[in-house]
């Protein structure tokens, strides 16, 4: 008797159990991130910030009694086209129509066709390279594309009083995208860039760097800025020869965005690198989100969860989850193109932790505000320190801190 | 050009040559020794360079324990890689290409491991927190105090097991068992003594090369699987079986690529991007051209030297 009364109890149980799981609706998320490769050391940052938003969605669907939830799929890009197009194919394969990510323009390069084909929308939180800047394609960018952050080099630059500038840059796509994006915006205005490619997959960059001096000292150490534009691996190595380096010591420093990124500054670095950065005042720009409760909020959590704060990738990073999230709430149903046709206009009316996310026709982010920083040391550490921005919009920059 | 502007490429290759010498000295002896062509020898230097990175900012270590550390991280890793897979695989008579494909397995999985840890631990990218110093310039070139340790080390080591192959009566030993396994088998050689005594040696070098290297630059879990081509390279011009002539091969590998790149690039304008280029055509040539490696260099008159 007490067996038989067991039993019922138990299918009772799973009954309601399953009926409760035949109610509730799970759509896959694709997560394409950096585990590995040039972008390895923010794929954390980026899952974490994923992870995030979803347990706030979850939180918010329950609350209101929806029968929705979605399922984080984390696939790692290598930071590389064929890692991301391999990863991609395995989210397909998985049935997921709807991806965050990729972080860099490389691996964004590499599964961009195979997303069309497919139908496949993909947001990319932080791919900048312009040769991506296409219309009508199923890959949207939640940051300005690299054309921005070109003009806004050259116009420091040209502050600085420079008519010469030496890239040094990855030989990829993020990395030839932005060398070619600051050369034209400063030949444009007279001077003169001269372009120096290294390949990104190497485990030491010491060669490279002798060339660079080399380079330099024929342009005239004096005369001629060196413009780093590299990922964090190939970074601290460049910028680790390069402070023993008798002439690379003497140069002026600049370097693109990610320079700027928590990565590049201790504790995620060697101290010698950031005496360096600061030693010889480099300066760039990043395109930092503008100071709003959303991403105040989540600064706040995730410091809280994790112990650290966020990168400033984390933040686009969140926002793309959010935006992947409302874009299929608002579709209804899971399918990556009619989500893709809803995209641009939920992102219109979208204001994250990254900002506001108005679209340009190419689908990237149309507005971005950069902040102009140089590496300083600050409380007997190093770190970038805001000292003016540059504002996309009327392509000013303002000094506001010397 | 003038030979100031050579100077950086010149004491660059020394040091890179250094490097390359004391991590690929090992899969040159294990080839020889057991006739596996371990692919996994890259994460021997990359477990090597995070135990000794992780020593010194951990631990407080200073260089030298920490280097102790690596190098026995890398002859543990090493020794285990044998007695777990090749070992097993060979006594039941498994193929070179079976060997072959195990060994690339047991790197991808040893790589992903140490990713596994790095990433819990937040140490995708660290360095060892040693600082290394300016000694003084030599033309454009910045003499440091890595290249006053690691060069010599290099050399020495290289000179140490010269005496140990040559002198010693194990060193002997794993000669005979290199050159004729089945005769130094019928010998009473002690074939399994002498084949674990050689991966320590080769693990135990590679995790030290791999030690030195976290003082170099930064390390990544795939340290490794980047540096691998490269000491393969060496390995290669050194007839994969000679010691000697893969010292011989790390110095031309480091070299080649670092003097190499900087020459063609100045007379020709070779992009920068091409460096590794120069390493695997040197390799092409060897292979058509002198398919036994360096090692007849050595040993002139004999077709072949083992070990």
């Amino acid at each position: 008797m007490r067996l038989r009364i067991l039993a019922l109890t138990l299918g009772l149980l799973l009954a309601t159990v399953g009926a409760a799981w035949a109610q509730t609706t799970t759509y896959p998320i694709g997560v394409l991130i950096p585990l590995t490769g040039g972008g390895a050391a923010e794929g954390p940052f980026l899952r974490d910030a994923a992870t995030m938003a979803v347990e706030e969605i979850h939180a918010l669907l329950e609350r209101v009694g929806s029968p929705v939830r979605f399922r984080l799929i984390i696939e790692d890009t290598g930071t590389s086209p064929e890692g991301g197009l391999v990863a991609l194919e395995s989210l397909a394969a998985a049935g997921v129509q709807i991806v965050i990510g990729p972080w860099s323009s490389g691996a964004a390069s590499g599964l961009r066709a195979f997303a069309n084909a497919n139908q496949i929308l993909v947001i990319s939180p932080s791919s900048t390279s312009p040769a991506l800047a296409i219309p009508d394609d199923f890959l949207y960018r939640l940051v300005t594309p690299d054309t921005l952050q070109g003009r806004a080099v050259a116009a420091l630059l040209e502050r600085d009083g420079f008519e010469q500038v030496l890239i040094f840059h990855r030989g990829d796509s993020y990395g030839a995208g932005m060398a070619q994006a600051l050369k034209e915006a400063f030949e444009a205005a007279g001077n003169r860039a001269e372009l120096l490619a290294y390949d990104p997959d190497q485990g030491d960059y010491a060669a490279e760097v002798n060339e660079l001096a080399r380079r330099l000292r024929q342009l005239g150490v004096e005369q001629t800025a060196v413009m780093l534009v590299a990922f964090q691996p190939d970074g601290l190595n460049i910028l680790g020869h390069a402070r023993l380096n008798p002439t690379l010591r003497q140069a002026r420093w600049y370097g693109s965005k990610d320079a700027f990124s928590p990565t590049f500054f201790p504790p995620h670095a060697p101290l010698e690198i950031g005496a360096f950065m600061a030693q010889v005042q480099m300066k760039g720009f990043f395109p930092t989100p503008p100071a709003n409760p959303v991403r105040a909020t989540f600064e706040q959590k995730y410091r809280e969860r994790y112990g650290q704060e966020p990168s400033p990738w984390a933040l686009y990073m969140y926002d793309a989850a959010w935006l992947a999230a409302l874009t299929t709430l608002v579709v209804g149903e899971y399918d990556g193109a009619r989500a893709r046709d809803a995209f641009p206009e939920v992102a219109r009316l979208f204001l994250g932790a990254s900002g506001h996310k108005l679209l340009d026709g190419n689908g990237d982010a149309a507005v971005g505000v950069y902040d102009a920083m140089v590496a300083r040391e600050v409380d007997g550490t190093y770190a970038p320190v805001t000292f003016g921005q540059w504002e996309s919009g009327t392509g000013t920059l303002q000094i506001f801190n010397p | 050009m003038p030979w100031e502007e050579l100077t950086p490429s010149l004491f660059q290759g020394i040091l890179m040559g250094s490097l390359f010498v004391l991590m690929a000295v090992g899969l040159t002896l294990t080839y020889a020794v057991s006739r596996v062509i371990n692919f996994a020898h890259g994460e021997l230097v990359t477990l090597g360079a995070y135990a000794a990175a992780l020593a010194v900012n951990l631990s407080g270590l200073s260089l030298l324990p920490a280097l102790v550390l690596g190098a026995a991280a890398g002859a543990l890793a090493a020794l285990t890689l044998d007695e777990l897979i090749y070992k097993p695989l060979m006594a039941r008579r498994a193929s070179p290409l079976y060997l072959l494909v195990a060994s690339i397995g047991a790197s991808i999985i040893l790589r992903h491991l140490i990713y596994l840890a790095a990433d819990a631990g937040g140490w995708l990218n660290i360095k060892a927190r040693v600082m290394v110093d300016l000694v003084g310039f030599v033309g454009y070139a910045a003499v440091t105090s890595l290249h006053l340790q690691v060069v010599p080390a290099a050399l020495g080591l290289s000179l140490l097991l010269h005496l140990f192959l040559t002198r010693s009566r194990t060193g002997k030993a794993m000669r005979a068992l290199a050159e004729n396994p089945d005769l130094a088998r019928a010998s009473a050689i002690p074939v399994a003594r002498l084949r674990r005594l050689a991966w320590l040696i080769a693990g135990a070098m590679a995790g030290l090369g791999g030690g030195f290297w976290a003082v170099y630059a930064n390390i990544q879990p795939a340290l490794g699987a980047l540096l691998f081509l490269r000491l393969a390279a060496a390995s290669i011009l050194g007839g994969l079986t000679n010691v000697y002539a893969t010292i011989l091969g790390g110095y031309v590998v480091g070299l080649g690529e670092n003097v190499g790149i900087t020459l063609a690039n100045a007379w020709a304008g070779v992009p920068l991007e091409f460096r590794t280029l120069i390493t695997f055509a040197m390799v092409v040539l060897v292979l058509l051209f002198r398919p036994s490696g360096l090692g007849d260099l050595f040993t002139p008159g004999r077709s072949r030297r083992w070990i």
